[in-house]
């Protein structure tokens, strides 16, 4: 019997927590692919993922739900229509400390449109809570003019729960 | 109606504004004056989401455009303040912002069926009372105007809207809604920053006690000015605060009122994973427009649990009245559909995806 394989990727720049998230989410340690920083560390970030992060999640008598998490590095773009090839969607993570943030959201998105612009999206943005000045709305704005709605959630890439309903989200797309 | 109750009266007119600047209200209230001359006493206010006879409001405006679509939910006479006398189709009447008063006091006798010719001041006319609920089932005027300015009856009224509630009033009092509010109850205060989703307290304490009083009155709003919240304040998403304390006390407010609505973002529920039900309402609401009561069936979702989702959102300034596409100063019915996703699991192994994830 051929199991039926299904993925979700998360993506996203450098420091936004998609190796966190990847963690909270699954159900045993992932394999990771973490370097130094060559640049050293930002914060609390020491490492980096070079190539992907790998997990699964197990379901019910059933196939695991693998979950990738792609490198942010720019230079590795050209990974990522072949990791997401086949997913049944991608979580894009983005650091809402980040003085780009708007930039990001929307090369995030336009990326994973040009790859396959039917992939269903939502945006997790993290590192939100100790940000007093942090506003949702420019992202809207951004989603808005990239086309139809991408659910966007500010949540801590540590919980388990809040990773969760980002997948839940992601889930209700399909 | 049966056997109306009939009185004498001049003629009295509730008129509404919403979303005018200083100096189109300032010219709105003269001309409304002006209009006693012609035998119409005219109660200017702003738009408060009670009953009113007529709206004006700037269609240029999203807010503007918001109330507009409520207003015609209502069957309420709309005057679109506009840019140009042209881009106001679809409303009872328009009014464009440069014009002189005089052409405004015309315009509006006339919208009003009021004239020199017709109407000799203190002219008694006939007037009908009627029931006072209506959309929102807060108060309406004691007499109502049906011979000049007919407004039908709303459909059967849900129980009338408790506007003490915190919820309710951030949800429907037209001089909070989409406004950043210092807001204080039980001792506590917060900001709500509507502009950028988010709500801020000196403590989480603080969230979780202005959280549960959500579905109480006692609240007091006024502007955020100067540093409202020490460097050292807490934040998280508005619309999940909201979604959480309203769905904590759903059985304490009211049955959202009736009327179709849509979401063209989505909340932002990260913070909020334990209530699923808003993450369902809200993919509704994306998708396609609907009422209450319609989501409820579609979803299986408690309709009491329904209506606290849309209040929350409502009083987030995401939820928007839908009306026919294409009607002058509409909002959208529904949002642009998503192309259909490339990779969708069988129906088993979506069925194990959503039990995994807590979604069955």
């Amino acid at each position: 019997m051929e199991l039926e394989s299904i993925k979700v990727v998360f993506g996203g720049p450098v420091g936004a927590g998609k190796s966190t998230a990847i963690r909270s989410v699954a159900d045993a340690e992932p394999v990771s692919t973490e370097m130094p920083l060559v640049d050293g560390p930002m914060g609390e970030k020491t490492t980096t993922t070079v190539a992907l992060d790998f997990a699964t999640v197990m379901l019910d008598d059933g196939p695991p739900l693998f979950v990738y998490g792609l490198p942010g590095q720019e230079h590795f773009e050209f990974m990522y229509p072949i990791v997401v090839e086949g997913a049944l969607g991608v979580v894009i993570l983005l650091n809402g400390s980040a003085p780009d943030l708007v930039a990001q959201c929307e090369r995030w998105l336009k990326t994973m449109r040009d790859i396959n612009a039917a992939m269903p999206l939502v945006i997790g943005v993290t590192q939100t809570d100790a940000l007093p000045s942090f506003s949702i709305k420019p992202l809207r704005e951004v989603i808005k003019r990239c086309g139809a709605p991408v659910p966007v959630f500010t949540i801590d890439a540590r919980s388990k729960e809040e990773t969760t309903q980002l997948v839940r989200a992601l889930l209700l797309e399909l | 109606m049966s056997d109306p109750l009939i009185h004498k009266t001049s003629m009295k007119v509730n008129l509404r504004f919403a979303a005018l600047s200083g100096a189109s209200e300032q010219q709105l209230r003269q001309a409304a004056q002006r209009l006693a001359a012609q035998g119409l006493r005219v109660s200017v206010s702003a738009w408060d989401g009670t009953r009113c006879d007529v709206l004006v409001a700037d269609v240029g405006d999203t807010y503007g455009q918001h109330t507009v679509g409520l207003a015609r939910r209502r069957l309420v006479k709309i005057v679109a303040l506009t840019q140009a006398a042209a881009s106001g189709a679809g409303c009872e009447g328009v009014l464009v912002a440069d014009d002189p008063l005089e052409n405004w006091v015309r315009a509006l006798a006339d919208i009003l069926g009021a004239s020199p010719q017709t109407l000799a001041e203190d002219t008694p006319v006939e007037v009908t009372a009627t029931a006072c609920d209506e959309g929102l089932g807060l108060a309406a005027p004691a007499v109502q105007t049906p011979a000049v300015l007919p407004v039908p009856q709303p459909q059967a009224e849900a129980e009338p809207v408790n506007v003490e509630q915190g919820l309710c009033r951030l949800a429907v009092d037209a001089s909070l809604m989409g406004r950043d509010l210092k807001a204080e109850v039980a001792g506590c205060t917060v900001v709500l920053a509507v502009s950028a989703g988010r709500i801020l307290a000196r403590s989480d304490a603080d969230l979780a006690l202005v959280r549960s009083h959500l579905a109480q009155s006692g609240w007091t709003f006024g502007p955020v000015a100067g540093e409202p919240m020490p460097g050292d304040a807490v934040s998280m998403s508005l619309d999940a605060f909201y979604v959480q304390g309203a769905l904590a006390a759903a059985d304490q407010f009211p049955a959202f009122p009736e009327g179709e609505v849509a979401l063209t973002d989505w909340p932002d529920l990260g913070a909020a994973p334990e209530v699923i039900a808003a993450l369902k309402v809200a993919k509704k609401l994306t998708r396609q427009a609907g009422s209450a009561d319609a989501i409820s069936g579609q979803t299986q979702i408690d309709a009491r649990v329904v209506s606290a989702c849309l209040w929350a959102f409502a009083a987030s300034g995401l939820l928007q009245a839908a009306v026919p596409a294409g009607e002058s100063g509409g909002l959208v019915a529904t949002t642009a559909a998503a192309s259909a996703p490339a990779n969708r699991p069988s129906a088993a192994t979506a069925g194990k995806l959503a039990k995994r994830f807590g979604l069955a």
